[in-house]
């Protein structure tokens, strides 16, 4: 008997040294933020799984549709022709983004020493100023440029005695608008981050280029761009990421129009579940979206971070 | 390394947990019992013209009741998109809806609003409201209109809401240049040739909303019921591939031919600026919000038609209560206070929100400010609805991106009317909306 109440006293000891040891407190203080994250996480998508297999009717659940709202999603032409122009935009709009982006930082890297720190801070600034305004204000700002009477764009194209545009009444010209504002909006923030990608590069590689005679070109594209390679994927990452998610300058510029032309993905599912209020199938369609991302979001990652195009 | 296994295993189950818990819920929007609530009056309202007068009226309500009311404004699809949410929710966003009147079918139809003679037997037809913008508010539609499947056609028929500012589409045009070539804007035909007239002379001969979706087709409805065309059949199947839909829809080109640049881009600003800059010699408007703004060489009448018959299309804003409202003595206080002649004679005599009371657009004193307002009424007894279907939203984005696919000559006339049949005919069958 004295013996087990000893044994249990060990025993009890032993679980509050356990309770109060580093482990456990380390990790007890990490799990309010799990939770957290857990609930704003899992929770929504949970949510948004359970919905997309019911059917819906202005907004109210009408029953358990099992795969119908897939299987609709898959034949919605509304919905393809979206992910079609938005895919469009982002092969056009990205690749052109990246390569003044980087030449940017490049340049301003390269006069970065001989500046003041005060002026490249006031430089860098400025460039970023377009990524600061809000989304919706650069639509709407875009939106009074491109009007075809009474805008800067084109009676910009008239002094130089170019025939004007019909930018927003016209499908090729509304997209070709969009991505125009895009450039403005978007390339500050690929230059920030190849900027700063630049700036944390070691020397010694850039040296050694020196000492062996390379070309700038050859220190570019044998130096730089494989040590920015990382910041490279990462920007595209995120620079593709937000293309596909497209919305606020859209809505502001275009409203999706003329007709569906620039009803990118973001849009139509906006149409879809708060317009048909159709929530079934906006789920299935946002799972749909997801996946596609996460799967051009690999591609780069396989592509570029296996050092199949860069060789440092 | 235990430790992490056990705290793997529990972000794991609780996870798992989260999951099953989001899928458990049978969606946020299932019916449930309204709660009580205290405080303001809560009405969902549209940010443009046709609610701006009614807001400013609200503090004269307060101050003669105490009862507080707030407006929140959206825009047209926010509205009704906001207001389905907040009719199917357990706890409503809002208690009044301002509503256009091809949300009727959605909100009356759909059971979500109170008929106005649940409150000690109201008779909303002897209230003196004009016949022609009363009628969008009655539940089942009035015949000739087809009833949707699952309502009875024999079911008593109720209002459901009060109608609060008239609008109706308006046929605006430039009376110098309809003098000068002597027309006389009756037929679709006229109007044809006056803009073919105004060619080259700088001004744009018509101009129209082309840039797709309600506004579209909106503007198509006078032009489609004309020529001899309708949206459904009585089964509620589209009628969309008939020669009559196809003439209209050629007719609508040829108009669109005549307008200014980025017409496809056109919406009811563009369309009522072009008109108030003698931009555009004619083109159908709102009068509401714009017809008091024209200048003096804008003249206002009844939208063409042929064969002698006109056939405007009514677009009255109305005020509903939700059948989910707290306070639905109080909410049906308030709509039959701001419908009240008084009150309509205020915001009428401002000429923006247009009133919907026989008298007062009859009203002599009012006339003399507004001569449109006596063609506003005529053209409200004229005036058809829009098809009284739920679906009614789909199929504005439908046929407005059709119509919009041929304007740009992306397809031909007969094709966009086939596409926008199809997704229409599939639609109305995958929700069971076709008898």
């Amino acid at each position: 008997m004295a013996s087990n109440r000893l044994a249990n006293a060990a025993q009890g000891r032993r679980g509050v040294h356990f309770l109060l040891s580093d482990q456990v407190i380390k990790y007890a203080f990490i799990i309010p933020a799990i939770l957290v994250l857990l609930v704003l996480m899992v929770y929504p998508l949970g949510y948004a799984i359970n919905a997309s297999l019911h059917t819906y009717f202005l907004g109210k659940q009408t029953g358990f549709g099992g795969l119908v709202n897939w299987v609709n999603a898959f034949q919605d032409t509304f919905f393809w022709h979206a992910v079609g122009i938005t895919l469009l935009y982002s092969v056009i709009a990205i690749p052109i983004e990246m390569v003044i982006a980087l030449a940017l930082a490049i340049a301003l890297q390269s006069i970065s020493f001989r500046l003041p720190s005060t002026l490249m801070s006031l430089v860098r600034s400025v460039i970023l100023i377009p990524f600061i305004v809000m989304q919706v204000v650069s639509g709407i700002i875009w939106k009074l440029l491109f009007l075809p009477q009474f805008g800067f764009v084109n009676y910009l194209f008239s002094a130089l005695h170019l025939p004007s545009v019909d930018w927003l009444g016209s499908p090729t010209g509304a997209i070709a608008a969009v991505i125009v504002m895009d450039f403005w909006i978007w390339i500050p923030f690929v230059f920030l981050i190849l900027f700063s990608g630049l700036q944390a590069l070691p020397e010694e590689p850039y040296e050694a280029a020196r000492v062996d005679g390379s070309s700038s070109w050859q220190t570019f594209y044998h130096v730089t761009l494989p040590l920015l390679s990382p910041v490279i994927v990462t920007a595209l990452s995120l620079r593709t990421i937000d293309a596909l998610r497209i919305f606020d300058q859209v809505y502001a510029m275009t409203g999706g129009g003329p007709g569906t032309s620039t009803m990118f993905i973001s849009l139509q599912l906006a149409n879809t579940a708060f317009s048909e209020l159709n929530f079934g199938l906006a789920d299935a369609e946002l799972f749909i979206v997801l996946m596609l991302m996460y799967l051009i979001i690999a591609l780069y990652y396989f592509l570029f971070l296996r050092g199949r195009m860069f060789h440092a | 390394m235990q430790v992490k296994k056990l705290y793997w295993h529990v972000a794991v189950v609780l996870a798992l947990s989260l999951l099953l818990a989001a899928c458990g819920g049978n969606g946020a929007l299932g019916s449930g019992s309204s709660g009580s609530s205290k405080g303001p009056i809560t009405v969902a309202v549209f940010s443009g013209p046709e609610a701006d007068a009614i807001k400013t009226l609200a503090p004269q309500f307060t101050k003669q009741t105490g009862i507080q009311v707030n407006f929140t404004e959206y825009s047209y699809e926010q509205l009704y998109s906001k207001e389905v949410q907040s009719a199917t929710s357990p706890k409503p966003s809002y208690e009044i809806f301002f509503m256009d009147d091809p949300w009727m079918p959605t909100f009356a139809g759909g059971g979500y609003l109170y008929p106005m003679d649940n409150f000690g037997g109201f008779n909303a037809e002897s209230q003196g409201f004009a016949p022609g913008a009363l009628r969008i508010d009655r539940w089942p539609p009035p015949a000739p209109n087809p009833i949707p499947k699952g309502t009875d056609a024999n079911a008593t028929p109720h209002y459901y809401a009060l109608p609060t500012t008239a609008n109706v589409t308006m046929f605006f045009y430039n009376t110098q240049l309809a003098q000068k070539y002597g027309i006389k804007l009756q037929t679709w035909d006229n109007v044809n040739t006056l803009a073919e007239k105004t060619q080259g002379s700088g001004m744009a001969g018509y101009v129209l909303r082309g840039d797709g979706g309600n506004e579209t087709v909106t503007d198509f409805g006078p032009i489609l019921w004309a020529y001899g065309g309708e949206y459904f059949t009585n089964h509620w199947t589209s009628d969309l591939t008939s020669p009559q839909a196809l003439a209209a829809l050629q007719e609508w080109l040829k108009l669109y031919s005549y307008g200014p640049s980025g017409e496809a881009s056109f919406g009811t600003d563009q369309v009522g600026n072009n008109m108030a800059h003698g931009q555009a010699a004619q083109g159908i408007v709102w009068p509401s919000g714009w017809a008091v703004h024209m200048p003096s060489s804008v003249g206002i009448t009844e939208v063409p038609g042929m064969n002698g018959k006109q056939f405007p299309e009514v677009g009255v804003w109305s005020m509903g209560i939700a059948k989910n409202a707290a306070r639905s003595n109080e909410d049906f206080q308030f709509i039959k206070w701001l419908t009240a002649e008084s009150q309509q004679r205020q915001y009428g005599g401002v000429g923006d929100d247009l009133p919907t009371r026989q008298s007062l657009l009859l009203d002599p004193t009012l006339n003399q400010k507004f001569p449109f307002y006596k063609t506003v009424y005529q053209s409200l007894e004229d005036s058809h609805m829009r098809p009284r279907t739920a679906a009614w939203p789909h199929v504005v984005e439908v046929l407005g991106g059709e119509i919009v696919k041929a304007e740009l000559k992306q397809e031909s006339p007969q094709e966009a009317l086939q596409k926008a049949s199809q997704e229409i005919d599939q639609y109305m069958t995958q929700n069971n909306l076709t008898t």
